[in-house]
């Protein structure tokens, strides 16, 4: 164990003080989150209306329908004029943003003129149309009128069970993809360190040293375990980032609340993360001890990755048919199980059969992909400028 | 207890046998050479030894037993392909390839300052591995093997690219490392390394032990009936000798199978028309006894270097 924990110290200290890893845990959500800043900033810039103007031609609406909205105070304050003219001079003299103009035949036209250097946002309009609206049904009874306002309200239950999920939270549809793309980063990250390691040692000649002083599985145990530890160190560095800007995004935050994820999920994603990362490091080692170079070990290492994104790339049809006879096939193959179900168990209820069978899956091939990386180190270590074949590979156990 | 044990190990690679039928045992406290010419089955016996490859056939016992995660920290390894962390300073390589040998941080830390000292090279403990010259990168390589002290050594070629100075060097902290006890294999192809440092030796051929035993005795049982002699005097007209070659040392007389050497050296001393200097009886080198193996012969027949002591030893083929 001694052993295992130096070789894991050791990996971890040498890739944690990369450039690219540095980069990777600050510089990328850094680079992100100033983009996402200037995006909002931009958005917010072109779209900030501060005050409307309020022409009133029909004679339908009283002052006090223009300041509340559902009950509470508008946002975008609404300023009434008596006619255009007088609206026009405000909007010169930048005191408004806008006109809205309600004209004489509204009520049988549902036409409003809107006078702006530039087209009314998505926020000032909704909002105005909320108030047009609920001036006109306040003559109804109640319930017409809630019935009005809210004609869908859609109850989204999963299949076969009672597990209610909340249509309007939109992170809940977000957090599959935010998953897979975290499983995606970290492992494909952490195994290309791995498979780096192992062909930097081959090329170094390191490794018949170690091989003299440590097993095969203790080298690969130790190297696994310093590189998880990194791709952790990545991922609480991303989380950390992900906190602070929680810290100032009210909108994503009042979301997370209203986020309920039951505990035996969060448990299920935590494991297939896991062993899914297990077993695409385990054969990115069985590819770093079979090659000569890094650079070729990258070559090699393309169509495993490519197996693996498979359900990424087809993330629309699976989260919009999360039990559909593709999203089954691929929870099913141990290279595309991770990915896919962790896209599938936020949204969906999945049988459990098809998680059990799944995880075993998963288990039992990143099991033998473990056994197969230490097998081929112990053949491939000392194979200096020439890769082990396929047939060589596969046959690694009886070295 | 030896402290390694062979026992008749064969390994296979394909088609090709690398190593038929292998025994040999190495003391502790000894230098022990294995010879032979590339492909031989040297590195492959000591990969074995080092549980790197398992063998087909046979035993190997280390410490006299199975060779366990413990034993591991108690030998050290000059591999044949030289291997370093190239992008690491060579205190830190060392310091944490000694950590892997059970020695705690600080111990390794100390022994490798004081190592990198002996050696030289204390003023570029910082440099990496790849920075330095291929004789440097030697002296780290040795370092790494001895730094924990350990009981068994393998080492393969250890003099490869070091000058006279450096290889005085490297011979002093070899013999060190026996008379602490330490067992010492060491490979080479330089014959006249063993014949200076190994008191027993092992001589592969094609995959076979072709001789084992006693490095003098080896030397003694090859010998050719022949003594060197420096001074002056007709030596080629002694009765006995069969002719007479210079060399380098003085004169090779090579005797008829009936004289012996102490027959020649009792004539030379009694008859006044010789003076001597020098009287030695010729003793063949190992490159000649290599040679002499290989060709299927059991004596020298030709010009061989000087200085032997006749001790017993065992032709295996």
């Amino acid at each position: 164990m001694r052993e295992i924990g130096l070789i894991a110290w050791q990996e971890y200290r040498r890739h944690v003080r990369r450039k690219g890893f540095i980069w990777t845990a600050v510089g990328v959500p850094l680079l992100l989150m100033l983009g996402g800043t200037v995006l909002f900033l931009v958005l917010r810039t072109s779209s900030a209306e501060t005050r409307l103007g309020f022409v009133d031609q029909a004679a339908r609406f009283a002052t006090a329908d223009l300041v509340q909205v559902d009950g509470h105070p508008v946002a975008i304050p609404l300023v009434r004029f008596a006619d255009e003219a007088a609206a026009r001079v405000a909007l010169a003299t930048h005191r408004i943003s806008a006109i809205l103009i309600v004209p004489a035949g509204y009520l049988t036209s549902g036409n409003v003129a809107v006078i702006a250097p530039r087209a009314l946002s998505d926020r000032a309009a909704g909002e105005v149309q909320a108030i047009l609206r609920q001036t006109l049904i306040r003559t109804l009874p109640a319930t017409t009128q809630d019935a009005l306002n809210r004609p869908l309200a859609l109850q989204l239950r999963t299949v076969g069970t009672d597990r209610a999920i909340d249509a309007n939270n939109y992170l809940l549809f977000l957090l599959p993809y935010l998953l897979a793309l975290l499983f995606l980063v970290t492992t494909f990250t952490t195994s290309g360190y791995l498979l780096q390691a192992l062909a930097d040692e081959k090329e170094d000649r390191i490794i018949e040293i170690l091989a003299t002083t440590l097993s095969p599985t203790q080298m690969m145990a130790g190297k696994i375990t310093g590189l998880s530890a990194v791709g952790l160190t990545q991922m609480l560095a991303w989380i950390a980032w992900g906190v602070a800007a929680l810290a100032v995004l009210a909108p994503i935050r009042r979301l997370l609340d209203n986020l309920h994820i039951p505990g035996s999920m969060l448990l299920l994603t935590a494991i297939f993360f896991l062993l899914g990362y297990l077993m695409v490091a385990a054969l990115y080692a069985t590819i770093g001890a079979a090659v000569t170079t890094p650079q070729e070990g990258q070559q090699f290492a393309g169509p495993i990755s490519l197996i693996v994104v498979i359900p990424y790339m087809l993330v629309i049809v699976i989260v919009a048919q999360p039990n559909s006879l593709l999203a089954v096939a691929l929870s099913l193959f141990p290279l595309t199980a991770p990915i896919t179900m962790l896209l599938r168990l936020p949204i969906a209820v999945i049988p459990v059969w098809q998680t059990v069978l799944s995880l075993l899956l998963v288990a039992v091939t990143a099991a033998g992909a473990m056994r197969l990386a230490a097998s081929v180190m112990r053949r491939g270590m000392l194979r200096f400028g020439k890769r082990l074949s396929l047939r060589e590979i596969l046959r690694a156990g009886d070295a | 207890m030896s402290m390694v044990a062979v026992e008749e190990v064969s390994k296979r690679f394909g088609s090709t046998l690398a190593v038929d039928n292998v025994s040999f045992a190495v003391e502790p406290g000894e230098i022990f050479g294995l010879l032979g010419p590339n492909g031989a089955g040297k590195t492959t016996t000591i990969r074995m030894i080092l549980d790197i490859f398992k063998p087909d056939r046979g035993h190997i016992a280390v410490f006299g037993g199975p060779l366990t995660a413990t034993a591991r920290q108690h030998i050290g390894y000059l591999p044949e392909e030289r291997g370093l962390y190239k992008h690491m300073p060579i205190g830190e390589c060392l310091t944490y390839l000694a950590t892997l040998k059970g020695l705690s941080k600080a111990d390794a830390a100390r022994r490798a300052a004081a190592y990198l000292e002996r050696v030289g090279l204390s003023d570029v403990v910082k440099k990496k591995v790849n920075e330095l010259s291929k004789g440097m990168q030697q002296k780290v390589q040795l370092g790494v093997a001895l730094l924990h002290a350990p009981d068994l050594l393998i080492i393969d070629e250890p003099f490869y690219g070091l000058d006279p100075v450096n290889t005085r060097l490297v011979k002093e902290m070899l013999c060190d490392a026996r008379d602490r006890g330490a067992a010492i294999i060491m490979s080479t192809h330089q014959m006249d390394r063993v014949e200076e440092l190994c008191q027993r030796m092992c001589m592969f051929n094609q995959g076979h032990v072709v001789l084992y035993g006693d490095v003098s005795a080896i030397r003694h049982d090859f010998a050719p009936n022949a003594v060197i002699v420096a001074g002056s005097g007709p030596f080629a007209t002694l009765p006995g000798v069969d002719r007479a070659e210079p060399t380098a040392q003085g004169i090779e007389l090579w005797l008829d199978i009936a004289t012996d050497p102490h027959t020649i050296l009792r004539l030379i001393a009694t008859r006044p028309e010789f003076t001597v200097d020098r009287f030695a009886i010729a003793t063949p080198s190992l490159d000649d006894i290599f040679v002499a193996v290989v060709e299927g012969r059991t004596r020298i027949d030709r010009r061989s270097s000087v200085d032997a002591t006749p001790v017993g030893a065992h032709l295996n083929a």
